[in-house]
């Protein structure tokens, strides 16, 4: 592939695992760039990325997952990458699905691509509230943007230029998007937008290490509200 | 029929509950602090709701009469000046937040450019050296 790619791993205290993604992602892409963005950790990760061979983009201070996958589009767009992809920096997601996402980006059949894990036959199951908020979340997006999407919170995505471009532009004028609901915001505007949205089958590894950061009690609490209040406001235009 | 100071305090929930969620709507009030003012609201609501409720509040602290009308009109106004201030605080830290954003890749930008720089230098050493 002639065009620039650029691998973005939002990292927050994953000194466990972050290493192993980007070493396994370098050995397999070579011809990639790997960017760990850290948000303010407080362990090793850093350093464990760096010896892997990633560039490390550090945020001074913990500002949650909405702004490090933000500040991965800015990369993006400044560098004048033609393509992104993001992998989570916990090691559930293989490096080996990327060329799943990225081939359909090349061939044009969409702006966004998402690898979901409720289309592949073996799927790691998570809590049942989490999954059935997924679920629930996944199929209501649906039915308001006419989109297919089963795996609306899904960590590995792939944008081409045009979707960054766009998408950046809208973030930098709007008010902070809350990381439990950024996915969801960022499907109803790209559909809004004129982007196009696909999913692929991915499969994923269990998380081994630490909990996930998306995922809390009062964030689980509060997450109905948001969705509903998220929607209304895609109601209004 | 409730006393006049109980639908004042009802009148001043209902906008902070009106106001908490328009922040939010609007993307202005982080999570925390919206379900802390939310909390705030309710609670004013129902202790001016249910006047008698301030008695166990007087009994905790042994007084007879706990609020009189200077005092719950200062409680009020430095009710409203926090829940102002909250909401400049949290429109802050949103630029705080995008401007760190931008600050960490200009940053970045910088660095790649001063080590492409330096390879560029060792590389024409080492053609001058050849030569």
């Amino acid at each position: 592939m002639s065009r620039k790619v650029l691998v973005m791993i939002p990292a927050y205290n994953e000194e466990k695992t972050v290493g192993q993604v980007v070493k396994s992602t370098l050995v397999l892409y070579p011809d990639f760039k790997i960017v760990v963005v850290d948000d303010g950790s407080e362990d090793r990760t850093v350093e464990r990325a760096e010896e892997a061979g990633a560039d490390v983009v550090s945020l001074p201070f913990h500002c949650g997952g909405g702004i490090a996958i933000q500040t991965g589009y800015l990369i993006a767009a400044n560098n004048g990458y033609d393509y992104l992809v993001k992998i989570d920096a916990d090691g559930q997601h293989k490096p080996e699905e990327i060329p799943k996402l990225l081939n359909s980006l090349v061939n044009g059949e969409a702006d966004i691509v998402t690898g979901s894990r409720y289309l592949a036959p073996n799927m790691n199951n998570g809590p049942v509230v989490r999954e059935g908020g997924i679920v629930f979340s996944s199929t209501l997006v649906s039915m308001f943007r006419n989109v297919e999407v089963t795996d609306i919170t899904s960590g590995m995505r792939a944008w081409n230029r045009r979707a960054i471009e766009t998408l950046l532009s809208e973030y930098m004028n709007r008010g902070l998007i809350e990381d439990s609901i950024f996915w969801v915001v960022e499907t109803l505007l790209a559909s809004r937008k004129g982007l196009s949205l696909k999913e692929v089958p991915i499969e994923t590894f269990p998380r081994k290490y630490g909990k996930s950061k998306s995922f809390s009690f009062g964030k689980m609490l509060l997450y109905p509200m948001r969705l509903l209040l998220t929607l209304v406001e895609e109601i209004r235009g | 029929m409730l006393e006049r100071y109980s639908l004042i305090g009802l009148g001043v929930s209902l906008i902070i509950i009106f106001v908490d969620f328009y922040l939010l709507r609007k993307r202005k009030i982080n999570g925390r602090g919206f379900v802390f003012w939310f909390l705030m609201g309710v609670g004013l609501g129902l202790f001016s709701g249910v006047p008698p409720l301030f008695s166990i509040i007087s009994d905790i602290f042994g007084t007879e009469y706990l609020v009189s009308g200077i005092m719950g009109a200062g409680f009020l106004f430095f009710l409203f000046a926090f829940f102002y201030l909250y909401y400049r605080i949290s429109e802050l830290h949103s630029h705080l937040k995008k401007l760190v954003m931008e600050l960490s890749v200009a940053r970045y930008s910088e660095k790649r450019s001063s080590s492409s720089d330096a390879q560029k230098k060792v590389l024409k050493k080492r053609k001058s050296k050849r030569k």
